[in-house]
């Protein structure tokens, strides 16, 4: 389908014979997300990436909606502010034009994502060859949409949930900072892995749920290296970072794992610096983890801070305030970690309101 | 730090206000807090007395009246903590984080 002038004018199908739509319903702990595709092919490739969340039936109510069309020619940029080109995590080179009221994202001049703020809806143009900058660079930013429209925010975490209390708890850091190995840890005693990177959290007014998107664990060398008692690992084939993926059900016998499950959030630990002797796990400054955790997850363009951004601000610093948090600065003796932070958190040490 | 700053330098009798694009947020009692400027992302911690400070901030009071009406709350001399405010203006006006009303 051809697509020109008004980014909203090129969704009108061209065609007399109208293809029948495929769709597909996720939900995400209460965030629905429904997509429509005119190839399944789409459809299959979502639910690869979030097999535990394909719903059955009807559409949760008010769920995302995102709409995938192919197109042989995609939408021009926009007269908007660019506020952000670059590189993606995925390494995708990417760029943003947005307002207060809408974003238009452009992933290798393969794909168009446009999507009005608040409009509880996205519309994807892709090109024959986008497919896989489209999964690896559209796919996430449309559920961290469809979880916001369902109250729910993305937050660059682990999430592992104490089995005695139930309880949940986050370990924050940047990327390289030791989450993946301090989770392992936790999960090896005492507590249940719900993801080492994507956690959720979801504010109510009787307190702060969390919960974990599960993916494959990013395990380094040197993580196996300190964690002896992982053995040998399933693919023992290190990549070009010194890591290999390790999918949760397939080290499930040596860490605790655990289905995605909203649970109540009882602290949040910051990783810091490691430290030389014992572990040091200390109340941590309010102010400063909310900048550690802003810095990490609310995006700030060269156009300033969105409306949408600066709520994500807002619920973090509403989490934090309600939650003990603590910097914890580990030792070398990992083992005796997941009773130190257990009895941090029956205490309610810290900064607890 | 210089005190040739915009707006002339800072006195007990200057009254400030907070630069448009900041927002202040308290983290509670004894916390101190954020304040963040829209327009960049850049964040800066503050103690509780900042916090206390910003909020006051309308354009319409002095800082000499803030002091006078924090001194009971922090229990210090109104004349120690003229001296202190005028100085955290100056270090908040070179920033851009306030501005002379």
């Amino acid at each position: 389908m051809a697509t020109s002038g008004s980014p909203v004018a090129s969704t009108v199908p061209n065609s007399v014979d109208p293809v029948p739509e495929q769709t597909l319903h996720l939900d995400f702990q209460g965030a629905g997300l429904l997509v429509s595709a005119g190839d399944r092919a789409w459809i299959d490739a979502i639910a690869a990436m979030y097999p535990g969340f394909v719903a059955d039936g009807a559409p949760l109510l008010d769920a995302f909606r995102l709409d995938i069309i192919e197109a042989d020619v995609l939408p021009p940029d926009p007269d908007l502010p660019l506020t952000w080109a670059g590189l993606n995590t995925s390494g995708v080179p990417c760029r943003i034009f947005e307002s207060e009221t809408e974003q238009f994202f452009v992933a290798e001049d393969k794909v168009v994502k446009i999507e009005l703020h608040g409009s509880g809806a996205a519309t994807v143009f892709v090109l024959p060859e986008g497919r896989n900058a489209f999964l690896s660079s559209i796919v996430i930013p449309v559920v961290e949409s469809a979880l916001f429209h369902g109250g729910q925010y993305l937050l660059h975490a682990a999430c592992l949930v104490e089995e005695a209390s139930g309880r949940a708890v986050l370990v924050c850091a940047p990327s390289g900072y030791g989450k993946t190995t301090t989770a392992m840890t936790l999960a090896h005693e005492g507590f249940s892995l719900m993801t080492d990177d994507v956690a959720v959290v979801v504010p109510k007014p009787e307190g702060v749920l969390a919960w974990g998107v599960p993916r494959s664990l990013k395990v380094h060398r040197r993580t196996a290296e300190l964690l002896s008692w992982i053995g040998p690992l399933p693919d023992d084939r290190w990549d070009e970072n010194g890591e290999q993926g390790i999918a949760l059900e397939k080290i499930a016998d040596r860490i605790g794992v655990m289905p995605p499950e909203a649970r109540p959030l009882a602290a949040i630990i910051i990783l810091g610096s490691r430290s030389p002797a014992g572990h040091v796990l200390e109340p941590a400054s309010r102010p400063e983890v909310l900048a550690v955790l802003a810095h990490d997850n609310v995006a700030a363009r060269a156009a300033g801070m969105t409306a949408k951004a600066l709520d994500r601000f807002m619920t973090f610093a509403d989490m934090i305030q309600r939650t003990p948090a603590f910097t914890l600065h580990a030792g070398e003796d990992l083992a005796s970690l997941p009773g130190m932070v257990t009895r941090a958190m029956k205490d309610g040490a810290g900064n607890a309101p | 730090m210089t005190t040739e700053q915009p707006g002339g330098d800072i006195s007990p009798s200057t009254k400030l206000e907070l630069a448009p694009e900041v927002i202040v947020k308290s983290m509670g009692d004894d916390e101190g807090g954020v304040l963040l400027r829209r327009d960049s992302g850049e964040m800066f911690t503050a103690n509780d007395t900042t916090i206390f400070f910003l909020n006051e901030l309308d354009g319409s009071k002095q800082v000499g009246d803030i002091a006078a009406s924090m001194a009971d709350v922090f229990e210090v001399t109104t004349a120690e903590l003229e001296s202190d405010l005028v100085e955290l203006a100056r270090e908040l006006l070179s920033q851009n984080l306030v501005r002379v009303a």
